[in-house]
């Protein structure tokens, strides 16, 4: 008798522990590990056999490249390695993204969740959504639900899963979504770390529903690793598949890309103002500073951003630009290459 | 009996909150205020040249960074910027605080316009939620849309400027430290607190490798500070932050309990208010100053012309000190017209006559005298005070020249030291 009474006031006093013991922020930290818990069943492992893109270098000159700024820079492009991806249909289909089977593929390993290795067939892709099928031979496997994307709000939470390095262990990166309709409304833009161990991966509501596809839309963008990521919508997701699905491979023609961020609507500034020149880009090879005024491109006059925006669109990546800049109080001749949006 | 204990348990067990079995319901609680934040300060925004802006008023009044709108040919003062409604504005810098990295810029014909209050930075706590909104790498421009991104507090009160001497004062001496991810685009751009209040400027980003991009560290200017340059922003005046004049600080860091006083010049401001050398300063302004950073970081964000109170301890006194902030940079006075004091006419046979010579002024401190004739400036001849007031106009405050007089048949040297007017 004494013990049930005694039992009987601690259980009375749980319900105030329990209200100490669960504050909304240990609530939002338990939501996402449910999420995780939920979604990492359909998160991959993709071992990809790609040729490799460039002659292979020696250890010595590997080393000697790691200390130059540029290849610290490098720091931020896509990695070789295994890549994440996400089961799209029970039957076997698996998504992840185009530039990690963008070359010859000799050969696709994927590891799912439940700790097989499958080999992995090659389907459709579409570079400008950034999106590789691969078929594996399998039935069963676990989805997610979709999001309805329609409804999705700047500042809503959000989730990515991914799985590498290590095809055992899921991983899961957490932020909002920072804005709506990127590229050319294709993308969703969030601060949850995309990053090598996620790309490819699922990103998905507190309810564990799928948004997007964690894919880097650009090689070139080495804000990507900094808080500005994009994930491919799911809505253009199933609109692509089965197109996917019947191997159809879109790719997207070259943009050209000069590379300066400039100021837009400086009245008093007759030309384009740089305000940042991007990495290894056409506009830091040919020597543009930062501060420098673009004031003819290719002959003709620039009045403002938009205008050299423009003329840039007219032309091919690798064309030779002649440009006229002002720098300081002189204006100087540059000439430059225009490299390729990737 | 065993019915009687099961239900017992059933309805104790039951009466715990909901909310801990439901955990995704508490996240969408949190999640829902972070997103009525954002509909609420989006409109806000200012997209201006490569970078952001927020506005503070009605009327179009809006905030930067110094940065944003400069350029290696001097401040860009006419812009066109555009709002998330997909609206452009014809806009003004009206005011730059140089070293603080702070403009404030006037939209034209603008009203009711969506703004923000600016809150009080002081609060914010580490740990607290902050949204950033910005333009990182430009993304927003195709559509208005600009970026929101959000974090915590990682620090308050950070200094992430030098301050090794007054003549090398820079960076953010006193800032909010955020995770928020911001990144090249989002300088000048607000963060705010989850009540929706402007608590600070992002515009420095500790960067890695010399890559400009966020590394989970950004820096923003505190509202408080903005709060109070805006009013001498807003009469366009140049560099605005002070010094205690005379105040020499002991430049090694303390043991974390004050910032000490090396020096005080004699005849100065500070030995005037009663500042003297080996003081203790624990306090400025009501704020705790346990380093020699903190004692920058709290002077940076007052204007010069305001008078500080600090607390002092002298061996084991505490006293109370009041002091005026004066205007940093001695080029600014300088920059500031010099002037003569003198009411002149030009006589017939050739020469300037003095008509009046006002108190106190440079020329009267130099003795010129009512119905001395001028004759020349720093051996130029002059005709005319039009003339004279040319030559005076291309020096500089603190330039001395000598004037030739005649005074009652003979001809005087008068050595004036310009200054400018009060």
């Amino acid at each position: 008798m004494h013990s049930k009474l005694i039992a009987l006031a601690v259980l009375a006093a749980l319900p105030a522990w329990a209200e100490e013991a669960s504050p909304d922020a240990l609530a939002v930290q338990r939501a996402y590990a449910e999420v995780f818990k939920k979604v990492s069943p359909a998160i991959v492992s993709l071992d990809i056999d790609l040729e490799a893109r460039e002659k292979p270098k020696s250890r010595a000159q590997r080393l000697q490249d790691m200390m130059t700024p540029a290849a610290l820079r490098e720091y931020y492009k896509r990695p070789e390695g295994p890549v994440s991806g996400v089961i799209v249909g029970k039957d076997g289909y698996i998504l992840t993204t185009y530039y990690a089977v963008d070359g010859t593929v000799h050969g696709i390993q994927v590891h799912l969740a439940d700790g097989r290795t499958l080999d992995g067939k090659l389907l459709g892709r579409d570079q400008a959504l950034d999106l590789a099928l691969v078929k594996v031979d399998a039935k069963g496997l676990p989805t997610l639900e979709p999001a309805d994307v329609s409804k999705v709000r700047v500042g809503e939470f959000v989730m990515i899963v991914g799985r590498s390095p290590d095809p055992e262990r899921a991983n899961m990166t957490a932020g909002i979504v920072s804005a709506d309709g990127r590229n050319s409304n294709t993308a969703i833009q969030t601060d949850a770390e995309i990053d090598y161990g996620n790309i490819g991966g699922a990103l998905v509501d507190l309810d564990g529903r799928i948004v997007g596809i964690a894919a880097q839309l650009s090689t070139q963008e080495y804000g990507l690793n900094s808080g500005v990521g994009f994930v491919t919508r799911w809505d253009c997701v199933e609109r692509t598949l089965p197109d996917l699905k019947a191997g159809k491979v879109v790719t997207r023609p070259p943009s050209p890309f000069l590379g300066v961020q400039a100021a837009e609507g400086a009245l008093e500034v007759e030309g384009a103002q740089i305000d940042q020149v991007l990495p290894d880009s056409a506009a830091e090879k040919a020597g543009l500073r930062s501060g420098d005024v673009i004031r003819e491109f290719q002959g003709e006059k620039i009045k403002e951003w938009e205008d050299l925006s423009k003329l840039i669109h007219l032309c091919k990546p690798g064309d030779e630009v002649k440009l006229v800049v002002r720098r300081g109080d002189t204006d100087i001749e540059i000439e430059a290459v225009l490299g390729e949006r990737k | 009996m065993n019915r009687v204990w099961m239900a017992s348990l059933v309805i104790l067990l039951s009466s715990i909150p909901a909310r801990a079995d439901d955990p995704v319901a508490a996240a969408r609680g949190v999640e829902a205020a972070v997103e009525r934040i954002v509909d609420k300060v989006v409109p806000a925004f200012v997209f201006i040249g490569g970078g952001s802006g927020v506005c503070i008023s009605e009327d179009g009044w809006f905030v930067t960074n110094f940065h944003v709108v400069n350029s290696p040919q001097g401040i860009i003062k006419r812009w066109r910027v555009k709002t998330p409604d997909g609206n452009s504005w014809l806009a003004e810098v009206v005011g730059t605080d140089t070293r603080g990295d702070i403009a404030l810029v006037k939209m034209k014909e603008a009203k009711d316009r969506p703004h923000v209050d600016l809150g009080d930075s002081d609060l914010m706590e580490t740990g607290e939620y902050v949204i950033a909104v910005g333009n990182p790498f430009l993304l927003g421009r195709p559509d208005c849309r600009p970026t929101v991104s959000l974090g915590i507090v990682s620090a308050n009160h950070r200094c992430e400027g030098s301050f090794d001497s007054p003549k090398n004062l820079q960076g953010y001496l006193d800032c909010i430290q955020t995770d928020a991810a911001v990144n090249p685009g989002n300088s000048g751009g607000p963060l705010f607190n989850m009540k929706g209040e402007l608590v600070g400027i992002n515009g420095s980003i500790s960067p890695r490798f010399g890559n400009r991009v966020n590394t989970g560290i950004g820096y923003a200017i505190p509202s408080n500070q903005i709060k109070r340059f805006i009013p001498t922003l807003k009469e366009g005046k140049g560099n605005m932050h002070g010094v205690v004049d005379g105040l020499t600080m002991l430049p090694k860091e303390s043991a974390g309990d004050g910032a000490t006083v090396g020096r005080v010049k004699p005849g100065s401001d500070a030995e005037k208010a009663g500042f003297e050398k080996d003081d203790l300063i624990v306090e400025v302004q009501g704020m705790p100053t346990p380093t020699l950073a903190r004692w920058w970081g709290v002077v940076w964000t007052w204007p010069a012309g305001e008078t500080l109170a600090f607390k002092v301890k002298r061996g084991d006194k505490t006293i109370d000190v009041s002091a005026k902030l004066s205007p940093l940079d001695e080029e600014e006075k300088a920059k500031q017209k010099p002037y003569l004091g003198l009411r002149m006419e030009t006589s017939e046979d050739g020469g300037i006559v003095v008509q009046g010579v006002s108190p106190e002024s440079p020329a009267a401190k130099a003795g010129v005298q009512s119905g001395d004739v001028i004759k020349s400036i720093d051996g130029k001849e002059v005709k005319d005070a039009g003339a004279l007031l040319k030559v005076v106009g291309e020096h500089k405050t603190g330039d001395k020249i000598k004037l030739k007089v005649t005074r009652e048949g003979k001809e005087i040297e008068v050595e004036v030291t310009l200054e400018a007017r009060k």
